[in-house]
């Protein structure tokens, strides 16, 4: 047996011993200016506004390449972009904008108001995700540089919204593009923004985006924005090894880690608090049982238990405090009370048998809550809470097509959901009394209507402030959806790298804290 | 139907391993003896004396969450090995009963079921419809029955030549009396190899369908515990999260396999002393 | 003594004496009849769903308010359009052609992301066949040439253990003791970051990186091999020949290599039909588990995103590869058989 034996076994050891060694370490590319940026799943799509992934990454993707008319300074506040400046007429019904005569496209050919025109013509045709331009009546070509958009109604968060979020498309290239997501060419990503493209290999996940020479606007600072796929532990490690600059979704139970490993975490609230929601035409159509649900619930508990340190308690006035526009003092703040909740329920016509279950109509009670995956640890916790009280929930867990298909009313008592609060308050009208899937879908009184629809036409800062005050303090008294909690996002980054978060999110809402204002000079 | 089995030791051994299953599906049934299932403050907590083997990341006491996995992982297994195993019996019968036409359906069906490749067919049902644990049964048995279907027919077959049952046969005997007075007795160890194999293949399966995150979230077994448990690899957390699941699996699964493997010893040696 | 294998004998074609160019022809429709079935499903089955491609794409808080002649155009020009029947049949007539479809959720076609991911799983394959072959026959022979003796008694329990241990939980043990507890070796990914220039170098990662995930892969499937092969070095090591050699001295690397090795081969070839399917149903838990890019990843990351195109894409060419595959390594058994 040995002497065969003897060689293949010192074979096998030399081959094992090769593989766990590790290679020489590499060093790396001399490029000093170059940013490596990882996320565990970097499926994005590509940068352009038909080819982007959906959700806010894609988004955010297309934004590093193609400029919008109105950008954002560190502050969050508007700032010329594509647009050196816009002003809107007294009546609200138009906006003149300016075209910066320096803007270029990546091709060289310089950015006009007849692209401006074009973009909200081919836009209208070929829906944006995030983008509505129902309320743009026409657009109107003044002088290569100067163009006025006319609008049907006055709206308060027009420039926030369309100026801000939509990008602006060249017309010499899209133009007679019938089936833009088919479009995959890479003149379909030649936009007007400081980076472009310039490799990207799909499986793994890899992103190269370049500096554009010339560019008109403020300088970058990186020639090289790399974005790589790799799972946070993964790219700790990467970072360690100074190979990662900004891991950018870091999750909660690796802030200690990543701090450990000497690299700094921001947090930021999402934006995106997750809400309970009602079928308003059910058991949850009588404002005091939305009212003493408030104050059964212990959403401090809520957040420690389900989310151990990476939530905050949300306010319940619609508006959260990352908002320009919250506030707190008008709000009503339900604590947890249950006895006050139990005096609501009774006044509501609920008893109590002597078990301390809830009855109507001498039957128990049996809440119905359907919860997509991501928050179902925060129903079983929800589920818990109220069953202490004496209220029987039975919790379905629904993937996204089904959760988008459950009608008004038909099968749930309750929806538990993130939904976003960020960019301009005139989107509470959608979010708040829409019919999507996604909306709360309430109806009310009219008077929290009314309070909505003044405040997104009211043009005045000063009143505007007040009527939403206004509507913060009614929509907290109201509840047509109770805010729960915010959860943060965090971000984990080496000391050269600087990314932030927006208070009210980048562009449409979006929070990030890697997007293209990180890489420009300020 | 009275079977007359021989109390031997192995059908001993396999009563017990009956019973205990048993008692842990009554287990389930008077579900006030275990604690409930609760979420608490306590996140995360390494074992300790208020939490034997700890707790997760929503405060639910690991060993809780064990005892009322345990009824319905060790079900689902027993169940669907069941429900495959009929139908290959089915399936050998009817083989065998009708030999020409019979045998061919049924070869072709078993050719065709091996072929397919369930993996593939269970992502597809699972992206369809997360699988709660009546479909698990249904589609892991629908899956698996061919394994068993030939080994079933030749026994059968075997069975059938033998000189007593053709006596009996000439004489009239239906199919009905046959299997039942003559033919089930020869046939059940084979039937219990069968089915322990069924039982550990199916609590494998199961088990890492709930890993992947493709059954129903509202199911709670030894698989699902284990995909929460992925999450915390990188904290010491994975002790009392990822170990105790693991050892049950193991446990059972090595429980079984050891009294499949003494079975077989035995009825080998009971095929050579015959023979 | 038997394990987690089944005791059937072997599947489809080789279990025939005789008329076997009929059987095989046999196989092949039963193949193709299955692959249609499956895929018929595959494009059912997401249609029945709740929600479509359409709401997904459209995902936004604040909604468009589409009116209804557009989203009809919209999904129209999405190919969503029209009855179920049809959707099904321009489904099976696009495939037919080729076009493996779209994945929108991706942006990209779904050849493309099946090139990229195929290769990779084929590597982690290619490296854990030889492990489990070799390991498997390596053990069995030494369990079964003398079945009852310690060195039996050791490696069959040993081998229960693993075998008891459901296949992804050795991978989770593997990732945990090798990359986390004791980290010599990577845990992401198939290359580093920042591949090496060289190839040699190149290699030498992506070996580094596919170590744990095919030693994973192969330990599963020892383990089915071990069981059956000793059942069969047993028998073996009863029968008159090897008697015979070994009063006459033969023993050791000869004995094992000649007498048992030599036997055994065609069992292990019969075995390897069925070893195509478990291969990638582990391969599924092992990628996802090792974050490993290949195809076992991509379709799992397809059924929790419903990526519906790229799902019904990549059933499509696994099913045909592993349909094909087992077809012809029974064809091939068959061959190696009637040349005795």
């Amino acid at each position: 047996m040995g002497r065969r034996l003897g060689p293949a076994l010192s074979a096998v050891s030399l081959c094992l011993a090769l593989i766990v060694a590790p290679p020489p370490a590499l060093a790396d590319s001399t490029t000093p200016t170059r940013l490596v940026i990882s996320n565990s799943n970097t499926d994005w799509g590509l940068a352009a506004p038909y080819l982007q992934a959906r959700g806010g990454l894609g988004y955010m993707l297309t934004h590093y390449v193609f400029d919008n008319l109105v950008g954002q300074a560190s502050s969050g506040a508007l700032a010329p972009e594509l647009a050196s400046e816009w002003e809107v007429s007294n009546d609200g019904l138009s906006v003149d904008i300016t075209v910066d005569p320096d803007a270029r496209w990546h091709d060289g050919k310089d950015v006009t108001s007849a692209d401006v025109t074009f973009t909200f013509a081919y836009i209208t045709e070929h829906p944006h995700v995030f983008v509505s331009l129902d309320n743009v009546a026409g657009t109107e070509v003044l002088s290569p540089d100067h163009l006025r958009i006319s609008l049907h109604r006055p709206d308060a968060g027009f420039a926030a919204n369309v100026l801000a979020g939509l990008p602006i498309l060249p017309e010499h290239i899209y133009r007679g593009q019938t089936n833009p997501r088919r479009f995959t060419e890479p003149s379909a990503m030649i936009g007007s923004g400081p980076y472009r493209l310039s490799r990207h290999k799909r499986a793994k996940g890899l992103y190269v985006f370049s500096a554009v020479t010339d560019y008109y606007g403020a300088a970058q600072k990186y020639d090289e924005i790399l974005i790589v796929k790799l799972q946070p532990e993964g790219a700790i490690q990467a970072a360690t090894n100074g190979e990662v600059n900004v891991i950018s979704d870091l999750p909660n139970r690796l802030v200690k880690m990543a701090k450990s490993n000497r690299l700094q975490v921001e947090t930021a609230p999402s934006g995106h608090p997750i809400k309970l929601r009602f079928d308003h035409e059910g058991l949850f159509a009588v404002t005091q049982r939305r009212q003493a649900l408030a104050h059964i619930l212990d959403r401090q508990a809520l957040a420690d238990i389900a989310y151990r340190g990476s939530a905050s308690v949300a306010s319940l006035g619609y508006l959260q405090d990352n908002s320009a526009w919250y506030r707190p003092n008008s709000v009503y703040s339900y604590e947890y009370d249950p006895v006050k909740a139990t005096e609501l329920l009774t006044r509501s016509g609920w008893a109590r048998d002597a078990a301390g279950r809830w009855l109507q109509d001498g039957q128990p009670i049996t809440l119905r809550l359907i919860v997509g995956g991501k928050e179902a640890a925060l129903a079983q916790v929800l589920q818990d809470q109220l069953e202490a009280f004496g209220l029987e929930v039975a919790v379905r867990v629904l993937e996204r097509g089904a959760l988008r298909e459950v009608a008004q009313g038909k099968d749930y008592d309750l929806i538990l959901a993130g939904g976003s609060t960020l960019g301009d308050p005139v989107t509470a009208l959608e979010r708040v009394f829409g019919s999507n899937w996604n909306n709360e879908r309430y109806k009310g009184d009219g008077a929290l209507m009314n309070l909505a629809q003044a405040q997104a036409q009211s043009l005045d800062p000063d009143k505007r402030a007040a009527l939403l005050a206004a509507f913060q303090h009614r929509y907290s008294r109201e509840l047509p959806a109770i805010h729960l909690l915010n959860i943060h996002r965090t971000i984990a980054h080496d000391a050269a790298s600087r990314p932030w978060f927006f208070s009210e999110g980048l562009s449409v809402g979006i929070p990030v804290a890697i997007h293209k204002y990180m890489f420009l000079e300020d | 139907m009275r079977i007359a089995l021989p109390m031997s030791r192995r059908s001993v051994r396999l009563l017990c391993v009956i019973l205990v299953s048993i008692l842990l599906l009554v287990l389930a049934a008077a579900s006030d003896l275990i604690p409930a299932y609760q979420t608490s403050a306590a996140t995360l907590q390494p074992p300790a004396h208020a939490y034997w083997l700890g707790t997760n990341d929503i405060g639910q006491s690991v060993l809780t969450g064990l005892l009322r996995a345990a009824p319905v992982t060790v079900g689902l297994a027993l169940a669907t090995a069941a429900l495959a195993l009929i139908i290959a019996i089915v399936m050998a019968g009817l083989a065998v009963i009708y030999p020409n036409r019979g045998r061919a359906l049924v070869l072709h069906l078993t050719d065709m079921a091996e072929i397919v490749p369930s993996i593939l067919l269970l992502l597809l049902v699972a992206a369809w419809h997360q699988p709660g644990a009546l479909e698990i049964i249904l589609l892991t048995a629908v899956l698996t029955w061919h394994d068993d279907v030939r080994i079933l027919r030749s026994v059968l077959l075997r069975e059938i030549s033998r000189e007593n049952i053709t006596t009996v046969r000439h004489m009239g005997a239906s199919w009905p009396y046959l299997l039942l007075r003559h033919i089930l007795q020869a046939v059940t160890p084979t039937l219990i190899g069968l089915y322990l194999q069924n039982v550990v293949q199916a609590t494998m399966r199961v088990a890492g369908l709930a890993f992947l995150g493709l059954t129903d979230a509202d199911l709670l077994t030894w698989g699902s515990m284990l995909q929460d448990a992925i999450n915390y690899l990188h904290t010491p957390a994975w002790q009392w999260l990822l170990l105790p699941p693991t050892l049950c699996l193991t446990g059972f699964l090595l429980l079984l396999l050891t009294l499949d493997q003494r079975q077989t010893q035995r009825a080998q040696s009971v095929d050579e002393a015959v023979s | 003594m038997l394990g987690p294998t089944r005791i059937s004998p072997q599947s489809g074609a080789a279990a025939r004496p005789g008329a076997n160019g009929l059987v095989l022809l046999r196989s092949l429709m039963q193949r193709v009849v299955v692959f249609v079935v499956l895929l018929v499903l595959m494009s059912l089955l997401p249609r029945l769903l709740p929600g479509d491609t359409l709401d997904v794409l459209m995902d936004s808080d604040v909604q468009r308010g589409l009116q209804d002649g557009e989203i009809t155009d919209l999904r129209d020009r999405l190919g969503l359009g029209g009855s179920l029947v049809g959707q099904v049949g321009r489904d099976l007539a696009r495939l037919a052609h080729g076009d493996l479809g779209y994945s929108l959720l991706h942006g990209a076609p779904v050849s493309y992301l099946l090139a990229d991911a195929l290769p990779w799983t084929a590597l982690l394959i290619a490296l854990a066949t030889p492990i489990f072959l070799g390991l498997g026959v390596t053990l069995a022979v030494e369990a079964g040439r003398q079945p009852g003796t310690r060195a039996d008694r050791l490696i069959t329990t040993s081998m229960s253990l693993l075998a008891s241990i459901p296949p992804f939980m050795t991978a989770v043990l593997l990732f945990l003791c090798f990359g986390i507890l004791w980290p010599v070796l990577p845990i992401g990914g198939a290359e580093p970051l920042f591949p090496a220039a060289t190839p040699l170098l190149r290699a030498q990662e992506i070996l580094r990186h596919a170590f744990l995930p095919s030693l994973a892969l192969a330990l599963h499937e020892v383990v089915r091999y071990f069981f059956v092969l000793r059942g069969e070095a047993a028998v073996l090591s009863r029968r008159a020949f090897v008697l015979n050699g070994r009063s006459r001295g033969i023993s050791g690397w000869r004995e094992r290599r000649d007498y048992f090795g030599r036997n055994l081969l065609p069992v292990v070839c019969a075995r390897l039909g069925q070893s195509v399917a478990t291969l990638f149903t582990a391969s599924l838990f092992v990628e996802v588990i090792f974050s490993y890019p290949g195809v076992g990843a991509l379709t799992y990351h397809a059924v929790l995103d419903r990526d519906y195109p790229l799902l019904q894409g990549a059933i499509a060419v696994l099913a045909l590869l592993v349909l094909g595959l087992t077809w012809l390594l029974d064809a091939l058994t068959e061959i190696l058989v009637r040349r005795g």
